[in-house]
């Protein structure tokens, strides 16, 4: 009968075997250079998609930035530093999410006006970068459902697949596929021919 | 990808092409100031703190509680009880229907008694009104009691007993229709004490310990009509309003 034992070929034990499982918390400062890193490098993109998602630029801003404040509160959750990023995508989508729908309880409420229809209430700024960018983008997004609109915004702005987007959502990819469709369907309604 | 999703992410790349957020890591560096293991930590020292200002507070309530009790037996000097504490005097309120009615003898009253080991029952008067009473004033168990008292009250040699005159009511204590009332009291030993109504009167003397108890039945009394029992005894007088019920 052979029992294999642990150690090495020359019969010392494996000392390492005791850390095996064991996960090395990083320091507060090493976490906040992480994100500081991350944020420098990402804040940009991430901005951009919550101003998709939500059609304001100064909304979009708080955003991004509530997006890196939450991503350092679960640190601890996301091991994988290539993950890190996806995970404050999520953050933003549903961040975006809420805004959304708070928004809409509030105009419900009080019927304020907004600039973007199906957005918050905009500023001069968002009034004048709307009108430099592509109004009728951004107004056809407005448009959309929430779930249609990020779904579209994560499939063609950000490249991403199908699998991607249904972890993003928390959603299965038949849910995704179907939100795709509809959005696609109902953006190439209103912008015309986008073929 | 085909050429569709192509132009559908061009046109949102032209759409955000003009937003351009500036990274600021300071802004966010002050974002995450208020950090969770930061405020946790605060909390912590905060409820430390109220803890330990709690049980502080109520170890000084406690202290000073015990130091009020420490001191308690210093003010029974002044208001003596047990068998040494006179009994309650309470003036008498004519015009209304009494049960106790006494007077305080003056100082001549007072007696010297050789033999201070006859004291009377130490139960007070209006607990028990059948029985005898002796008030005693200053006596010299106080003194054994209260070493420290500066206050010279009595003689160490001598008891002084004063026999203080009152006179007390209770209704219907006997047989008979209506049952008679019972008017006790304390005297001067030997003192004659007469009561005297429009519907009946008694006499007594007071015992060698200063009691008497006379018992009197107002047979003739009307129903629903107030009259008045006056109990004298030499300089005493004390007035009871009745009114027969039944």
């Amino acid at each position: 009968m052979i029992v294999q034992t642990a150690g090495t070929p020359t019969g010392e034990p494996v000392r390492a075997l005791r850390l095996v499982g064991r996960r090395e918390r990083p320091t507060t400062d090493e976490r906040r250079a992480a994100l500081v890193t991350l944020y420098t490098a990402e804040f940009r993109n991430v901005s951009r998609l919550a101003y998709l998602l939500c059609g304001s630029t100064q909304q979009a801003d708080d955003l991004a930035h509530d997006a890196f404040i939450r991503l350092y509160e679960h640190w601890d959750r996301v091991d994988d530093p290539q993950k890190r990023l996806a995970y404050l995508r999520s953050i933003v989508v549903n961040l975006a999410h809420s805004s959304h729908r708070r928004d809409e309880t509030v105009k419900r409420h009080r019927g304020a006006p907004a600039l973007v229809e199906g957005g918050a209430t905009h500023s001069a700024e968002d009034e004048a970068m709307w009108r430099s960018s592509r109004p009728d983008v951004m107004a056809a997004l407005a448009a959309l459902p929430d779930r249609q609109r990020t779904a579209v915004v994560l499939r063609h702005w950000l490249r991403m697949t199908e699998g991607e987007i249904a972890a993003t959502m928390g959603c299965s990819i038949g849910s995704v596929r179907t939100h795709i469709t509809r959005g696609h369907h109902a953006l190439a309604t209103r912008l015309g021919d986008i073929r | 990808m085909n050429n569709d999703d192509f132009d559908l992410g061009r046109m949102m790349d032209d759409a955000v092409a003009h937003h351009r957020p500036i990274a600021d890591p300071a802004h966010l560096t002050t974002l995450m100031g208020g950090a969770p293991r930061g405020r946790r930590s605060a909390a912590l020292v905060l409820g430390a703190a109220a803890c330990f200002a709690l049980f502080g507070t109520t170890a000084l309530a406690l202290h000073a509680s015990q130091a009020r009790t420490t001191i308690a037996p210093g003010h029974t000097d002044d208001h003596p009880v047990g068998p040494t504490s006179p009994p309650p005097t309470e003036p008498s309120r004519p015009g209304s229907i009494t049960t106790l009615a006494h007077e305080t003898h003056d100082s001549t009253t007072t007696v010297h008694v050789v033999e201070p080991t006859t004291a009377a029952p130490t139960e007070p008067p209006r607990t028990e009104p059948a029985t005898t009473t002796k008030t005693t004033e200053h006596p010299t168990t106080t003194v054994h009691h209260e070493p420290t008292t500066t206050v010279p009250h009595t003689e160490p040699s001598t008891t002084v007993h004063t026999y203080e005159w009152s006179a007390r009511q209770v209704y219907e204590t006997g047989n008979g229709s209506p049952a008679p009332d019972t008017f006790a009291g304390t005297a001067q030993p030997g003192a004659v004490i007469t009561i005297t109504s429009e519907y009946g009167g008694a006499t007594g003397t007071a015992n060698g310990n200063g009691q008497w108890e006379i018992h009197v039945g107002f047979v003739d009394a009307p129903v629903g009509t107030q009259f008045q029992v006056h109990v004298d005894s030499g300089d005493h007088h004390a007035v009871f309003y009745f009114t027969r019920l039944s």
